[in-house]
């Protein structure tokens, strides 16, 4: 520092900028000369100029006195801007300044013992939990506030029960809000104690201890949340249902079979419909609304039906609510029933597609006439509830509709053909020879869905060799899913079709269908030159002889690229064994990083000794992705060892991202 | 030297020769020098589908381009001759069914074997492998036997057409009314295999310079390859010949067409002298009772 005047000169300039520059200039320079400097720019009323000087004070790396002298900052009344300034170059220099936070931890000013509380969670070290376990005792209710809600930020679920205890003997509402929302963040289930208990009969509290409960509290919880359902307020009724909601989620199935049985008992009350008026299905409050779904199930009060109706013609509530319907039974179907003339297409195609689904026979009348609706989308939705209803009477209508031109609805017809055949083949099979002769491909592919369907290996056979490639290849999927070993020979030709669709399938199909026979035309499929017919032969090669898969892997990994090669990782993966862990290793020296990442992986699962073993490679790896997972593969690992070696890292890893992590790393070792 | 074509474009030697020498690496089919006009004609459609300038850009294409694989398949339809018929060369096939078949029941029976694979090799529109299901179909001696008919060819359009089973007046000019009668019906204004004989075939596709995919296919009884060898030159019939003597199993046969001869290509084969006809035979290594 040559010119001490210029500086002092230089943050007395009006120019922000100048002021900036200057204190930027002063990186490297010895902390303890420009500290000056740099304590008045973090006073400056730039902000820019603020977070210069914080960034240049915590990069100098400063000693004990420094940070002591930077505490005293703190002290400043006069500045807001300094004292935050300070606070914010506190936590960034992290647990480094532990020891002189805690001795400030009982300073006599009671602003700065809530600065160092709001640095302590900042930093967010469990070594604070201590200091802040005293602080929630602390006569100021700014200090034993902010030290309630960072224990909860820190997450140690040791300070429960002391911040239960302070809840009870620290009456101030602001502390005791905090207090509860730690709480709630801790989501430590326990019995609710009593300091919790007096709160819920003041209004003021009710929602926040009913959000505590939803995330602390075990079954001794549900009589006050059940309360909480038909509260005054309706924040409160809103966080008692959802609260409700989490402790059953989170309940063995004992305790959950008491709190169902506690809600069938709502049946019938005026609960019900107060969770009707909440329940709105396309609100913002998900969790609300997935909450009053699943009570409303439960509860399974026949009233619920029309709006749980709305809920599942909704995406994100459609399977919840088809569960909670199927739980209000008959009645509550017959509710639906009763609406669906009053409904519009959309709904009445949702109405067939739920008697479908649960199950509804006396909504089988309804289903029959939906088949002759005007509709299509109604229609398609019939055919499908059909199908799934097994209603094999309504076969021959179902037949009639495959004329329509529409593509979803004759998927739907065969869908629906394919389950009512294992009732009534005949008819099905009548369709399946008329669909084979048609013109159209796609008919001839629906008759080969049907003939799996039928189980009929000889059709699907003539199939197989059909002009069309979806047809041939619906075939050959078809005879690996229904494994006619018969009919190998045609599987095996199937392999050199010239549609590349086609032979992925036979490679597949030949894996399950096929026999130990099929190993060697498969291993001439993994010359295919199309990736995803050599994966498929792969995984057959590994699915029908597993003791040659690495013997075809070490002939096929030298040279095995892009998705082959994860194909390959992944079979080796299933095989777990030394060998295969061997091979993956071999694959840490490949270009692909991807490749090298994914087989990294799998080391970290399987063996992390291997990466112990390689990672002097790998934190040379010119990929910093590769470093990055290399480093937190080996912070997941016992022993001393993985540590040194992420210590040794640090010390020449230059990408910030990955350095970063490190840092955090070992210091969270330490 | 050039020859002028009806769009503009010509094809020089310089070009006839390296687009000669690609299409032969891919699939051993040999322009001589002779047939440059036959190449150039038949790849001027191309030229004006792909938007080239010039047989030179064709060339690049054909390199370099990323759909370079799919043209050199697209281009084998146009390439391959796919006149055919149903019982062709029917001297020949009178030597299939009437001895050849006969003996091939005779010895794999002795082993207790009673399976039967036969590959038409260069199947064009599907003629040949049905003509074969056909002759075997009614043969009494191979009842209960499982008989497996493999057509191949390099050209996916008419495997197409092989595979519909579909054919017109021309595909019949061989054939005798009473297999008409019994194996097609009247379909689309044309006649269409009936189901017991395309049951019986396979068709894929397959090139013959493909060795990998010729071993997928597995071992064979028989192998009809007629008329297709004669678009090889030395090099490439002596290559396709050794691998149909891989894929035969031992005392296999492959029958050629009636120009065709494995003279100065391989002496793999022995030379049979049936009734009506010459047929090629894979030696056996160790005959029907002889000692080991």
């Amino acid at each position: 520092m040559d010119n001490r005047e210029d500086v002092r000169n230089a943050l007395k300039s009006a120019d922000e900028e100048q002021r900036r520059a200057v204190i930027d200039s002063l990186r490297g320079e010895e902390l303890e000369e420009v500290c000056e400097f740099i304590f008045t720019a973090m006073g400056d009323d730039s902000w820019r100029v603020r977070k210069e000087a914080v960034n240049v004070f915590a990069a100098a790396e400063p000693s004990g006195d420094l940070i002591a002298a930077l505490l005293e900052l703190l002290r400043d009344e006069g500045n807001a801007g300094l004292r935050n300034s300070a606070a914010e170059a506190v936590i960034m220099l992290g647990t480094q300044a532990a020891q002189q936070l805690k001795a400030l931890a009982g300073d006599a000013d009671p602003g700065v013992r809530k600065f160092v509380v709001d640095v302590m969670g900042g930093i967010g070290s469990k070594e604070f939990v201590p200091p802040l376990l005293s602080a929630i005792y602390d006569a100021d209710a700014n200090v034993s506030a902010a030290a309630a809600e960072h224990l909860g930020t820190i997450g140690d679920a040791g300070a429960v029960p002391e911040l239960l205890t302070a809840i009870a003997t620290n009456d101030s509402v602001f502390f005791r809000f905090s207090a509860l929302s730690a709480l709630v963040k801790l989501g430590f289930p326990a019995p609710v104690p009593e300091e919790i208990k007096r709160l819920v009969g003041e209004e003021i509290f009710s929602k926040v201890v009913y959000d505590c409960l939803g995330s602390i509290g075990d079954h001794t919880a549900a009589p006050i949340l059940l309360e909480g359902f038909l509260s005054s307020q309706k924040s409160s009724r809103c966080a008692a249902a959802k609260a409700f909601n989490r402790l059953l989620q989170r309940s063995d199935a004992r305790t959950r079979q008491e709190l169902e049985g506690s809600l069938h008992r709502l049946s019938g009350s005026e609960v019900v419909p107060a969770f009707i008026e909440l329940l709105d299905v396309e609100g913002p409050d998900s969790a609300l609304a997935v909450a009053l779904t699943n009570l409303l199930g439960i509860i399974g009060d026949a009233r619920a039906a029309m709006p749980l109706l709305a809920a599942y013609l909704t995406e994100r509530l459609s399977s919840l609510a088809l569960h909670a319907l199927n739980a209000l039974g008959p009645a509550g179907m017959d509710e639906v029933r009763k609406f669906y003339p009053h409904a519009d297409d959309k709904i009445c195609g949702s109405i067939c597609t739920l008697f479908g689904e649960v199950g509804y026979q006396a909504g089988d009348g309804l289903i029959r006439e939906a088949l002759h609706s005007p509709s299509p989308r109604v229609r398609k939705a019939a055919v499908r509830a059909a199908g799934r209803r097994g209603l094999s009477d309504c076969i021959p209508e179902i037949i009639g509709l495959l004329d329509e031109a529409d593509h979803g609805i004759s998927d739907a017809i065969i869908t629906s053909l394919q389950v009512l055949s294992g009732k009534d083949p005949d008819p099905v099979k009548a369709v399946a020879l008329k669909l084979a002769e048609s013109g159209l491909p796609q008919r001839r592919r629906d008759a080969a869905l049907l003939f799996a369907a039928l189980n009929d290996g000889d059709h699907l056979a003539r199939l197989v060799k059909d002009e069309d490639p979806s047809v041939r290849q619906a075939s050959v999927a078809a005879i690996g899913k229904l494994s006619f070993s018969s009919l190998q020979g045609l599987l095996q030709i199937a392999l050199v079709d010239e549609t590349p669709e086609v032979r992925m399938v036979a490679a597949e199909a030949l894996g399950g269908a096929g026999n130990a026979d099929a190993t060697g035309p498969l291993t001439l499929a993994l010359l295919d030159d199309d990736s995803r017919v050599q994966c498929a032969a792969l995984k057959s090669i590994n699915r029908l002889t597993p003791e040659i898969s690495l013997d075809v892997l070490r002939t096929l990994l030298p040279t095995a690229g892009g998705l082959l090669m994860i194909t390959s990782l992944e079979v080796l993966d299933s095989l777990g064994n030394e060998d295969a862990l061997t091979l993956v290793e071999t694959v840490l020296d490949n270009g692909d990083e991807e490749l090298v990442k994914f087989a990294l992986g799998i080391l970290s699962r399987r063996d992390g000794q291997r990466i112990v073993r390689n990672a002097g490679r790998l934190f040379a790896h010119p990929n910093e992705g590769i470093r990055y997972d290399t480093a937190m593969a080996l912070a997941a690992l016992p022993g001393q060892r993985p540590m040194a070696i992420l210590k040794s890292a640090l010390e020449t890893e230059e990408n910030s991202l990955v350095k970063s992590l490190l840092e955090r790393l070992v210091k969270g070792s330490t | 030297m050039t020859l002028s074509l009806g769009t503009g474009q010509t094809m020089s030697d310089d070009e006839f020769k390296i687009i000669r020498d690609s299409i032969y690496s891919h699939c051993g089919i040999y322009f001589t020098e002779d047939s440059k006009y036959l190449l150039e004609k038949r790849l001027a459609g191309r030229l004006s589908t792909l938007g080239l300038n010039n047989f030179r850009d064709y060339y690049h294409f054909l390199k370099y381009d990323r759909n370079k694989d799919q043209e050199m398949t697209d281009i084998m339809d146009v390439l391959t001759t796919n006149e055919t018929y149903f019982f062709r060369e029917s001297f020949q096939l009178a030597a299939f069914t009437d001895e050849i078949i006969p003996e091939l029941i005779r010895v794999k029976s002795a082993r207790g074997n009673r399976t039967l694979r036969i590959w038409s090799a260069g199947c064009s529109t599907g003629e040949e492998p049905y003509t074969i299901a056909m002759l075997l179909r009614d043969m009494h001696a191979l009842r209960g036997w499982d008989i497996e008919i493999i057509g191949t060819d390099i050209s996916q359009r008419v495997l197409q057409h092989a595979r519909r089973g579909v054919y017109t007046k021309s595909s019949f000019r061989a054939t005798e009314e009473c297999y008409i009668k019994r194996f097609f019906y009247e379909y689309d204004s044309g006649l269409k295999v009936s189901d017991e004989i395309r049951e019986m075939v396979t068709i894929s596709h397959l090139n013959l310079f493909d060795k990998t995919r010729m071993m997928m296919l597995g071992k064979m009884d028989l192998i009809f390859c007629r008329n297709v060898i004669i678009y090889f030159d030395l090099a490439a019939r002596k290559k396709v010949v050794e691998e149909f003597h891989r894929s035969l199993y031992d005392g296999g046969f492959l029958l050629l067409g009636h120009s065709e001869s494995l003279m100065n290509i391989t002496t793999l084969f022995t030379l049979r002298h049936f009734k009506n006809d010459m047929i090629y035979q894979k030696p056996e290594r160790f005959p029907l009772g002889a000692r080991v």
